[in-house]
């Protein structure tokens, strides 16, 4: 909390580990709100969290902090928080709601809910279906559309339903009145949405990203796009389409079709006036002075824009009949297309804007037909607009093997820096925390920041409360691992096999285990099945695998919590880097064993990934193998640290891998985790490790005076006590210090603290580099062609 | 004792009716008739003995029937002590040095085998060497045990207290019960029977003490309840389904032969060559239609059509049932060889391998496990993840995973759905989750209140003040402050001056004498000294080498009790750790709620007696057993010191007892 402050006083941003499950969230919180509150300012929080159950845990957080607070006597009275999430999640209307898929739901209610559809819909009742939720938040006075407090997402739907109101706009209107706000990354971090939700937030906020050890993927997502074969022809169907309905408009109204010309000739600024609801349909890049620059004439008129498209479609489609693989920059891309199709940068560059403008003067119904193009227009405006950190790939073949070509044309953003820049430019303090984010001085290296306090904080326990061994031997001595080479050895998949067979036979409740990828999941699940060792597993807990349908697994892991719940016990098989591995918590009997099958490599093959090292390499000297076991290693971390929530919480962490042995690997895990891995446990046979296992839980699971009062928890004395003595002890720090140096150097403590704190980063750096060998390439997950 | 053993001890004893004396000497143990050549002497090889069997305690004659090994003489030895006044001590001498031969000899031989046949009704019921534990011995004992004098009186106490388990064992009841009493008390009979197995030990004690009649059966279990209860509640248990898939590949029965349920592995089985043998037992089919609907319709629609046989066996060689078993990936090649069928084909499908199941999904999973909220709340993602990371990509592997989750689902609702029918619904959990619930750490709230018992002693206050005047308190009692701060000071004044005076200490030789300028020779006064400190470092050194080895023997690992010594030792404290049990039982009021408390007061009383009695025969038993240990050569004060606290535990009950009798 201390460092927290110093941050916020000093205005600058930090990265903070806190090992999970210790409160970390609420920590956070409470301090922001009350240094919220204790400056008049008014400072808003714009809260960042990864998942939807993490935004509704940390909106129900708040509440119940805004209760104890109203409890203790803090009068907070008007003040609002609450959490945004998309349409899908918040809608209330009768039929939209119905819909599966976010991008049906939102082009539905923009058809209902649209300026030009209210206007037509008002103007003449009956003649255009409306939203009466949303009609009904007219009614309400602006800035007040609901009542002061904190609201998690299901509070506001159910206030919704009782006021007959949108939730989903009574959060979107609200957001310049909130004083928390609490959403996912990528309403602040992806500039196709950011624009829209976040544009009013100001400068003055403070903004957290939780959960953010994944922050630098989900920047790299938001620039990239991949185009397909088949997106391009629905692209070009579309154009088509527009096409014959600007033919119809202009017989019927080519007033419209005027007016829009002159506005664009203003500027695109004015164009896009009142479009609140339009957030699907928004350039994907974030530069405020595009939007001043009137739009290059050659687009300005419909026909002509769309012609335009057609060209570039056309072009596209050539480049994806080549069939070998194709790696160019930008600018030679650019150059490309100029010298074919005589398409310049500028006008492309706008070609986003220009679609968008179009639509709304179309008065286009059922966006998401328009889905492809839209795309493709994206595409078009970021390859005009960044010139560095980006590359452009084509893969004719999906794997070196497939025969059929299904060609992917791949625009990848290489540097993560580009999407949150603008985050770090427009905040002041921007707080990045986790519970695994070690080595800390990674992220300031590729998000390119300077932060102001980098800590990790360790955690205290009474007692060893998880027990993290690592598998390097089956019982029959075969070294076990997920390298290439040998994961498919039957022995290799016999011994996974038989520690999970082991681990469910000694675990109580819950089991979870962790694939490093969908497809090493699924074919060793299929040969385990052959292999009979699952049947095994059924003889002492249920079996649910993680599917790629989002609500078919929400299903099994509703059953599997319901079969640890009932004592029967469950295990529940998935991949890190997947989605039950972000976001679900395994905690108490939920999880009793986590189990890493193998390290959680990327798969080294991708021609994107290793344009994504290279350009790590030349730009901030991070070396491939660092990267690729930093990154391995903090997804085996959260997997494995997602069985603890609490102290009195307590849980197996199998690592099964020999690689896991490796100091270099073991060092990249976090400080808390890294602690309790001890020589001996390091370097385990099956058989063995089940022992201890069972000697484990036996120990673990005598009762136990859970009283933590003094040791982790501290009552008010204690921490007054503290205090007190920290202040005598810096008190005679400056006397010796004075007594040293004489009275000339007044600041030097303050100096001095800084220094330990760079020192501190400079000690983990020396470790890295320490523990470097070159074998360690030979270990990586290199494949040999055989996919 | 030793003494004693040399010599033999005679007792005064009739054997088959015939009035003579037993000689009991260290090796053999004999009877001679007192009337001449009335009967056949008996001799008999200590070795040879293996068992020996009491009557009841307080029954009309005191006898003892002693085994030999390899049932020769047929039935043993029974011996009915005549010596009035002191039958029963001499009856428990002769014990005491049988123990350790009997218990030495005694092999792990089916013990009791022969025995039970051998009631010789030639005294008093109460003799009746019932050993089996079965349920026709325990109401022996139980009949053996009423019936010395009392019979009436049971009688009243079985037909008053009704049901009560502990009377219910009355044979004189036992006719009047109706025929659910005693299915009752069959089944308890059982219970006891399957607790004996599970433990060992107590089945050694049962056999010893129950067996060996030296307690009831009834009083055996007294204070055991929950045992039998644990047991029962195990046994009423109802093993549910078997919560494997059902695919004929893997024989899951293989480990488990001879057992009769049907197996996975058990459905289909193609015999080398040979025809296909199917086994299929209900609980089988009935898997199968859990399993796969499809084909409890298909069999609804056909079967009265087609035989039974007819529709399994064309189901087993279907493609349907191979594509259930196996999802796809198997049968896709050897599709060609699978005949058409035109009752399972129709129910074939398109394998689930879509990235989206089939199967809707129902909308609503709570707020924290909805993954699809999430996927929503990303929007669109715009990339293609790479081969690995692609969910789903290995098509023929999704319905094989689909299949688990299915199924482990029907077994949860399976094993749910006896509790209770409303938790089955999908849609229960949709709201009213407890969102705090989700949020809590328990370990950050403040201590719960403790829950200790405060003591309540009488006139506590009144203590309280007490030790306030006495203020004994405090390092040194009796001084004040002041003296104890003085004598701090003066001690740490000495200690800080404190100059050991290392030529002192040590003295250097002088030589022995010195020879004077005149010749004399005049022994150096010096000398003295320090002969007298050499001496004394001599002897110092002795003492601490001394206790240097005496500490050291401490240590020593002592070699093993011999087996047998052993054995006797842990059944002789067995058996008196039982006999405390029961005295204290007896004696202590029950606490509330514990079972079994319908013993009367007099029944307590009685038993309690009864205990005591056996108590005190206690020492013997370990002088008996120290007397083994000195046959077998060990160290005797080694027993007595392993046995010590089992003694003393027994005099502890004594000497309560004694108390207890002179209040009384």
């Amino acid at each position: 909390m201390a460092d927290l402050k110093t941050t916020l006083d000093a205005g600058g941003h930090c990265v903070l580990e806190m090992p999970s499950g210790t409160g970390k969230t609420v920590s956070l919180l409470s301090l922001i709100v009350s240094y919220m509150q204790f400056y008049p300012t008014k400072r808003k929080l714009i809260y960042c969290s990864r998942t939807v159950p993490e935004i509704e845990k940390a909106l129900a957080e708040l509440k119940r902090l805004m209760e104890y607070r109203a409890e203790m006597g803090a009068n907070d009275g008007e003040f609002r928080g609450l959490g945004l999430t998309s349409r899908r999640n918040l809608c209330l209307h009768p039929e939209v709601s119905k819909e599966k898929k976010g991008k049906i739901v939102d082009s539905r209610c923009r058809d209902l809910t649209s300026a030009f559809a209210c206007e037509k819909g008002r103007a003449n009742p009956g003649s255009v279906p409306l939203c009466s939720y949303h009609e009904e938040l007219n009614n309400y006075e602006t800035g007040n559309l609901i009542p002061p407090g904190i609201y998690t997402i299901d509070d506001v739907k159910k206030y919704g339903k009782e006021k007959g109101v949108c939730p989903y706009f009574t959060i979107r209107r609200m957001l310049p009145f909130l004083d928390v706000v609490i959403y996912s990354f990528h309403y602040l971090l992806d500039p196709k949405v950011a624009e829209q939700v976040s544009a009013e937030m100001s400068k003055e906020s403070i903004v957290v990203f939780d959960e953010a050890h994944n922050i630098d993927n989900v920047c790299i997502e938001s620039l990239s796009i991949d185009l397909t074969r088949p997106m391009l022809d629905s692209a070009a169907r579309s154009v088509n389409k527009i096409s014959d309905k600007i033919a119809e408009i202009k017989e019927t109204d080519s007033q419209k079709l005027e007016d829009e010309y002159k506005k664009l000739v203003e500027g695109l600024q004015e164009a896009n006036e009142h479009r609140e609801d339009e957030d699907m349909m928004v350039s994907p890049v974030l530069s405020k002075d595009m939007l001043d620059e009137a739009v290059p004439g050659n687009i300005r008129k419909a026909e002509h824009f769309i012609a335009f498209l057609k060209r570039f479609i056309e072009y596209l489609k050539t480049r994806m009949r080549v069939l070998h693989v194709v790696a160019e920059t930008p600018q030679s891309f650019l150059a490309h297309l100029k010298e074919i199709t005589y398409i310049e940068k500028r006008p492309l560059k706008f070609a986003a804007e220009r679609l968008t403008s179009l639509v709304r003067t179309l008065e286009l119904t059922n966006i998401d037909e328009h889905y492809s193009l839209q795309k493709i227009a994206s595409f078009g405006t970021l390859v005009a607009t960044y010139e560095k950190g980006f590359l452009l790939i084509l893969e004719p073949y999906e794997t070196d093997h497939a025969t059929v070509p299904n060609p992917v044309f791949h625009f990848t953003c290489l540097d993560p820096s580009l999407a949150i820049a603008p985050v770090f430019e427009r905040f002041s303090s921007v707080v990045i925390t986790s519970g695994t984010i070690s080595p800390l001085d990674m992220y300031p290296k590729i998000l390119q920041f300077r932060p102001v306090t980098e800590q990790s904080y360790p955690m205290t326990l009474t007692r060893n409360a998880f027990l993290p061994m690592v598998i390097t031997r089956g019982s029959d001595q075969v070294p076990i691992s997920s390298r290439f080479e040998v994961r498919n050895d039957p022995a290799v998949v016999r011994n996974f096999g038989s520690i999970l067979i082991d681990m469910a036979k000694t675990v109580p409740d819950g089991v979870v285990a962790f694939f490093p990828s969908y497809l090493y999941m699924e074919s060793i699940v299929s040969a385990w099945y052959d292999m009979g060792i699952l049947s095994e597993v059924w003889k002492h807990k249920l079996l649910f695998v993680e599917t790629p349908d989002a609500m078919e697994t929400s299903i099994a892991l509703r059953n599997y919590r319901e079969a640890c719940n009932n004592g029967r016990g469950a295990v529940m098989l998935s991949v890190a880097r997947g989605k039950v591995s972000e976001g679900i918590d395994f905690d108490h009997n939920y999880g009793r064993a986590v189990i890493m099958f193998g390290i959680p490599y990327q798969y080294t093959e991708s021609r994107i990934l290793k344009a994504r090292l290279e350009f790590l390499r030349d730009n901030h000297r991070i070396r491939e193998n660092d990267y690729l076991t930093f990154d391995a290693m903090r997804h085996a971390a959260q997997c494995v640290g997602r069985v603890l929530r609490g102290k009195t919480d307590w849980g197996l962490m199998v690592f099964a891998d020999k690689r896991f042995a490796r100091q270099d690997k073991r060092a990249k895990l976090p400080k808390w985790i890294n602690a309790y891995i001890t020589e001996a446990h390091s370097n385990l046979s099956t058989d063995v490790s089940i022992a201890l296992a069972k000697k484990f839980i036996r120990q673990i699971s005598q009762p136990f005076d859970h009283t933590q009062t003094g040791i982790s928890l501290w009552t008010l004395e204690d921490i007054e006590r503290r205090q007190l003595q920290d202040k005598e002890d810096a008190e005679k720090a400056e006397l010796e210090l004075k007594q040293a140096m004489g009275t000339k150097n007044q600041n030097m403590r303050n100096g001095g603290q800084e220094e330990d704190i760079d020192m501190d980063a400079d000690f983990i750096m020396d470790d890295y580099e320490n523990d470097l060998d070159d074998a360690d390439l030979a270990n990586l997950d290199i494949p040999d062609n055989d996919f | 004792m030793t003494g004693d053993n040399q010599q033999a001890r005679r007792f005064d004893v009739d054997f088959k009716k015939i009035p003579g004396t037993l000689s009991v000497t260290s090796t053999h143990i004999a009877w001679v008739p007192k009337e001449q050549g009335a009967m056949d002497r008996q001799n008999q090889a200590m070795e040879r003995a293996i068992n020996m069997l009491a009557s009841k305690a307080g029954s009309k004659s005191i006898s003892l029937k002693i085994l030999f090994r390899d049932d020769i003489p047929s039935g043993g030895l029974l011996f009915v002590f005549s010596n009035l006044k002191s039958r029963e001590d001499d009856r428990k001498s002769v014990q005491d040095i049988l123990i350790p031969f009997v218990a030495a000899n005694k092999n792990p031989q089916p013990p009791q085998a022969q025995a039970g046949s051998n009631a010789n009704g030639n005294t008093s019921t109460a003799s009746e060497p019932v050993i089996q534990p079965s349920t026709s011995a325990a109401q022996a004992v139980v009949s053996a045990n009423q019936n010395k004098g009392s019979k009436r009186k049971a009688d009243e106490i079985s037909s008053s207290g009704g049901n009560t388990p502990n009377n219910v064992n009355s044979p004189s009841v036992t006719a009047n019960l109706s025929p659910a009493a005693r299915a009752q008390r069959k089944k308890e009979y059982k219970l006891r029977q399957k607790v004996l197995e599970k433990n060992p030990t107590l089945r050694m004690l049962h056999r010893e003490l129950v067996i060996g009649k030296q307690i009831t059966e009834e009083e055996f279990w007294d204070g055991r309840e929950a045992l039998i209860q644990a047991e029962e509640m195990a046994y009423a248990q109802k093993p549910g389904r078997a919560s494997r898939l059902l695919d004929d590949r893997f024989d899951l029965d293989a480990g488990r032969k001879g057992k009769s349920t049907g197996g996975t592995g058990v459905g289909i089985k193609t015999q080398e060559n040979g025809p296909i043998v199917l086994k299929l037992s209900k609980e089988l089919t009935r898997e199968i239609f859990e399993e796969f609907p499809v084909v409890q319709d298909a069999y609804a629609k056909y079967v009265p059509g087609i035989s039974e046989t007819e529709f399994w066996s064309r189901y087993f060689t279907s493609q349907l049932w191979e594509r259930h078993r196996a999802s796809v990936r198997k049968s896709a090649v050897d599709e060609s060889s699978r005949k058409k069928d035109d009752i399972f084909d129709q129910y074939l499908e398109e394998p689930d391998w879509n990235i989206q199941p089939r199967q809707n999904m129902p909308d609503d999973v709570e707020r924290f496990l909805d993954l699809a909220a999430t996927e929503e709340d990303h929007g669109e993602s715009i990339t293609v993840r790479d081969v690995t990371m692609q969910a789903g990509r290995e098509r023929s592997a999704l319905p094989l995973i689909r299949r688990f989750n299915d199924h482990s689902k029907k077994l949860l609702r399976a094993a749910d759905a006896n509790r209770d029918r409303s938790a089955l619904d999908d849609s229960l959990y949709g709201s009213g989750i407890d969102l705090y619930n989700e949020i809590d750490l328990p370990d950050l709230r403040g201590p719960a209140q403790d829950n200790t018992i405060t003591l309540d002693v009488q006139e506590a206050s009144e203590m309280a003040d007490k030790q306030g005047e006495e203020g004994d308190s405090g390092v040194l009692p009796g001084k004040s402050e002041e003296e104890i701060h003085a004598i701090a000071t003066e001690s740490t004044k000495i200690l800080q001056n404190f100059k050991p005076n290392f030529s002192v200490i040590c003295l250097p030789n002088p030589g022995h004498h010195t020879t004077e300028s005149d010749g004399t020779t005049e022994v150096n006064p010096e000398y003295q000294a320090f002969a007298e400190q050499r001496d004394a470092q001599a002897a110092a050194y002795h003492v601490v080498k001394d206790l240097h080895v005496r500490a050291n023997a401490e240590v020593a690992i002592n070699s093993p009790f011999p087996e047998q010594l052993h054995e006797q030792m842990k059944s002789c404290h067995n058996a008196a750790t039982e006999f405390l049990r029961q005295y204290w039982s007896s004696i202590l009021p029950s606490q509330l709620g514990t079972l079994g408390n319908s013993l009367s007061k007099q029944q307590k009383e009685d038993k309690a007696i009864k205990m005591i009695g056996y108590l005190k025969s206690t020492e013997n038993k370990v002088k008996a057993i120290i007397e083994t240990g000195v046959i077998l050569g060990f160290d005797p004060e080694r027993v007595r010191k392993a046995m010590a606290p089992t003694v003393s535990a027994v005099q502890i009950a004594l000497a309560r007892e004694a108390k207890r009798r002179n209040k009384a």
